[in-house]
């Protein structure tokens, strides 16, 4: 069996800056063989390696559907985030993955569902909404809360723009400071959590962004109805294997690299609270 | 090829200890100067001009205000400071001096050539340290793997380990155990535990980290060891003498953004 | 069977290490400090080997060592070559104790077994080959593999039982079978058809493992962790001498520019802030009180719920070494007189 711990080579195809310090990189992988292998369902992530400078786990930004290439969002927090926003087109970066479990997809099918996405926790789910709409009419309503900082913290806003423009999903878009624009809301995503018009009962809802976001919208979303198993969420871990070995990642019994990062909220609530 | 950086190594009062370990690694050294240009040092140059410098790598600590005024001009004329060993972190065995009574103290002042300080002085308390390479003296490959960051726009984390860990990679027993005094538990590592393996105790001459469990040390000091409250303090300050004993309690739970010693 | 007299024991080891495939032969040895650990036979010829009691260090350095390289990269103009690094140095462990045998099965067990497998720890696991001696007493007061099972030699390749006259050597693998068999090993052994005995012994330090998992999960925020961790150092040195403490992170190391990297495996520690830390400095597990209640369910519960197996083997290695005395016996029996309260 071939090293897992080993990474294959991607090239960067295209760089595009989403706000000052967020930026996604559209990878190809070299060799046919991997790249043939290369599968994946949103959700799940990769570990990047920028040679020399370590390597981090990151979600798929981009659709399933799109075989050529897959894309990753990252922003600059740390020594090896920064070496990757260093990076130009045609630079080589490693790839291991796809590691993890996935948002439920194919059960996702004839649900309404509703995401909610706080700061960069939004890349695995545009991963989500891209898939999704790429089949739209095997899904019911679709509506998407997203909420960040301030208004230059949006990320994929083209993007966004081109999703309210098909019409075939809701957008809400909040920000913690007040801001002019008559599109964007003011306020926390828990606060527009009860303004859609899904019926909550028969909603599949996929929750990503900081852990204090995640615990309120939580609270809010089984007070409205929705089912404890249809709630799904993807926490962040340190990882440094993908596959059960580093036990960095784990969370009592579980490992966020196998059974997460995506994991129902019926599932976050049996691990223990620790601090 | 990247244009070369250039660096300043200064020393203030201390033994130059630290400065010659860098030089003594002649194999990084050597490399390291397809990498740098080593415009200020007093061992090695026999011209120091007064230039702008990208990197200026300090050791020694602060006596006098005569230090203390060319400290700052460096500091000014530098992008990122480095302290070098414990004299430049802590104050290092020089800064005993700042127990001693009164008396002695302004005797001491009285003689000195200089206008000196009543305390000895570490770098941090004058002027903003970015980082810290630790120990009396530093380890070469340690100091080596924190400029091979910074050449490389990396930032060198701070090692809060303690030296246990790799005391036991060097699979020595423990000398708490045996009731000999050793600080190993609460000092940071990365000194590859060379004390404790040579056959000495460690007096945590890397410093003290940060939220470390002292208080449970001093009980095993007292507990295993039969050390008095006045022994564990001497055991404490021999190397971090600047904050003392008394404050190292204090310092520990200092805020964060109080003490930014980002270290490797 | 075999019979090897007592004062062939180093003819044999001489043996050994005399072969024709170049093996590294690793005997336990001791410091001058007292301390008894692993190291090669060739650079200590005058020591004598340590055949009896507890070995202070395990010979987990030969499997998981501190730091491995696992990948070097080389950059170029526009391409990246990676090269696998495997260590394929062949190596003899003589001497390992039933404990540190059991470790390793419960290393291959979540290491190989699971899921992928961890390919340098494979490599290094399938290069040595193991010569146990088995435990015919309890070592010390502290050790309680008797009541976790661990306490039979399991895994070996072959296995030495001391008996009155010297030792009954046999094997356990047809790599031992072969291995008895070479010129120069066999002539120094006697055939003989003594049996060894039935090995029953019970540990002083008495510890009940019975449906732990269960304790545990229910006690999870009993007050015995705080109590128990109030007084932890953070010092590592309970994860370092444990025979069965894997985890690991992953680092790459920088030449002065990014040319030439090599990628290293290092050993982490769960008593580490950086153990649990995210982006943003954000840690997870920041109390003791967390960080020991990991550790220990990581040997208790978390182990036998993924891995079907207890990674504790009982070789109590982590009470002797804790200067605070923190005891995992004494907490998990702290727990069982807490439960349910």
């Amino acid at each position: 069996m071939e090293n897992k711990m080993l990474p294959t080579k991607a090239r960067v195809i295209e760089i595009i800056d989403e706000t000052n310090n967020i930026k996604t990189f559209r990878l190809e992988l070299i060799d046919d063989e991997a790249k043939k292998k290369f599968f994946f369902f949103p959700g799940k992530f990769v570990m990047v390696s920028i040679f020399g400078y370590g390597e981090i786990p990151l979600g798929i930004s981009s659709s399933h559907h799109e075989k050529r290439f897959f894309e990753v969002s990252v922003a600059k927090v740390g020594n090896t985030s920064s070496a990757m926003h260093n990076l130009k087109i045609g630079d080589i970066v490693g790839i291991r993955g796809p590691f993890g479990r996935a948002f439920p997809y194919m059960r996702m099918k004839g649900k309404d569902i509703l995401i909610v996405a706080g700061g960069t926790g939004i890349a695995p789910l545009r991963c989500l909404v891209n898939a999704l709409l790429d089949e739209r009419e095997s899904f019911g309503k679709i509506w998407l809360i997203y909420g960040t900082k301030n208004k230059n913290s949006f990320c994929y806003t083209r993007e966004i723009n081109k999703w309210k423009e098909s019409g075939k999903i809701n957008i809400v878009l909040t920000t913690d400071e007040k801001c002019e624009d008559e599109l964007i809301c003011h306020g926390l995503v828990t606060d527009y959590l009860d303004k859609t018009d899904l019926d909550y009962k028969k909603t599949t809802v996929a929750l990503c962004g900081p852990e204090k976001m995640i615990e309120n919208c939580a609270k809010k979303l089984i007070s409205l109805g929705v089912n404890q198993d249809d709630i799904f969420v993807s926490l962040e871990r340190l990882m440094f294997c993908g596959f059960g070995k580093c036990m960095h990642c784990n969370i009592s019994t579980k490992y966020a690299c196998i059974e997460g990062p995506v994991f129902t909220l019926n599932e976050v609530l049996e691990m223990k609270a620790e601090a | 090829m990247k244009e070369k950086l250039k660096i300043g190594i200064f020393s203030f009062t201390s033994c130059e200890g630290c400065e010659l370990t860098i030089f003594e690694n002649s194999e990084e050294f050597t490399k390291m100067l397809n990498y740098v240009d080593i415009v200020n040092s007093r061992l090695i140059k026999e011209k120091n001009p007064e230039v702008n410098l990208d990197i200026a790598i300090v050791e020694g600590s602060i006596m006098s205000k005569k230090e203390a005024e060319e400290l700052v001009k460096i500091r000014e004329r530098s992008k990122i400071l480095i302290s070098l060993g414990t004299c430049a972190g802590s104050g290092c065995v020089q800064a005993l001096r700042n127990f001693f009574s009164d008396r002695l103290k302004k005797k001491i002042i009285k003689e000195a050539q200089t206008e000196a300080f009543e305390k000895v002085k570490a770098l941090d308390e004058i002027v903003k340290v970015d980082y810290y390479a630790r120990g009396c003296p530093i380890d070469a490959d340690d100091f080596y793997r924190i400029i091979k960051l910074i050449i490389n726009n990396q930032i060198p984390r701070r090692y809060d380990v303690a030296v246990c860990k790799e005391c036991k990679e060097n699979e020595n027993s423990c000398l708490l155990i045996k009731g000999i005094p050793c600080l190993g538990p609460v000092a940071y590592g990365g000194c590859k535990a060379i004390c404790v393996t040579k056959g000495s105790y460690c007096a945590a001459c890397r410093g003290v980290i940060r939220n470390s469990n002292v208080d449970s040390l001093r009980n095993v000091l007292k507990d295993r060891c039969k050390l008095s409250d006045k022994e564990i303090n001497e055991l404490f300050q021999q190397y971090n003498n600047v904050r003392g004993v008394r404050e190292i309690k204090k310092l520990i739970k200092v805020k964060e953004q109080l003490r930014q010693d980002l270290y490797a | 069977m075999f019979l090897l007299k007592k004062q062939n024991l180093r003819n044999f080891i001489d043996a050994l290490s005399q072969n024709e495939a170049k093996l590294k032969v690793i005997v336990p040895i001791q410091k001058d400090d007292g301390t008894i650990y692993y190291d090669e036979y060739e650079k200590n010829k005058d020591k004598e080997i340590i055949i009896e009691g507890r070995t202070d260090f395990s010979p987990k350095k030969y499997f998981l060592p501190e730091i491995e390289e696992i990948a070097n990269f080389e950059k170029s103009e526009n391409e990246v070559i990676i090269k696998e690094v495997l260590n394929n140095e062949k190596r003899i462990i003589f001497g390992i104790r039933p404990c540190d045998l059991n470790a390793l099965l419960f290393l291959d067990e979540v290491l190989i077994k699971y899921m992928y497998p961890d390919k340098n720890y494979e490599a290094r696991r399938k290069n040595t080959i193991l010569i146990a001696i088995d435990c015919l007493e309890a070592c010390n007061k502290s050790c309680f593999c008797s009541y976790l099972g661990t306490n039979i030699a399991k895994g070996y390749d072959i296995c030495l039982t001391k008996i009155k006259e010297g030792f009954l050597v046999r094997e356990g693998s047809n790599i031992g079978k072969n291995l008895l068999e070479k010129d120069g090993i066999r002539k120094i052994l006697e055939k003989t058809d003594k049996e060894p005995k039935q090995i029953s012994f019970e540990c002083k330090n008495k510890i009940n493992v019975e449906k732990i998992e269960e304790l545990l999960e229910k006690n999870f925020e009993s007050k015995v962790w705080q109590e128990e961790a109030e007084r932890c150092l953070n010092c590592t040195s309970c994860t370092q001498v444990c025979p069965s403490c894997y985890c690991f992170y992953v680092k790459d190391e920088l030449g002065f520019d990014d040319k030439k990297s090599r990628r290293l495996k290092c050993l982490d520690s769960c008593f580490l802030d950086r153990f649990s830390r995210i982006s943003r400095d954000f840690v997870f597990r920041k109390s003791n009180k967390a960080k020991l209640r990991q550790f220990v369910c990581h040997n208790f519960y978390y182990s036998l719920v993924r891995n079907k197996m207890i990674k504790c083997v009982g070789c109590g290695r982590c009470i002797d070494v804790c200067p605070v005395k923190i005891n995992i016996v004494e907490i998990i029996k702290k727990i069982r007189g807490y439960d349910g309260k």
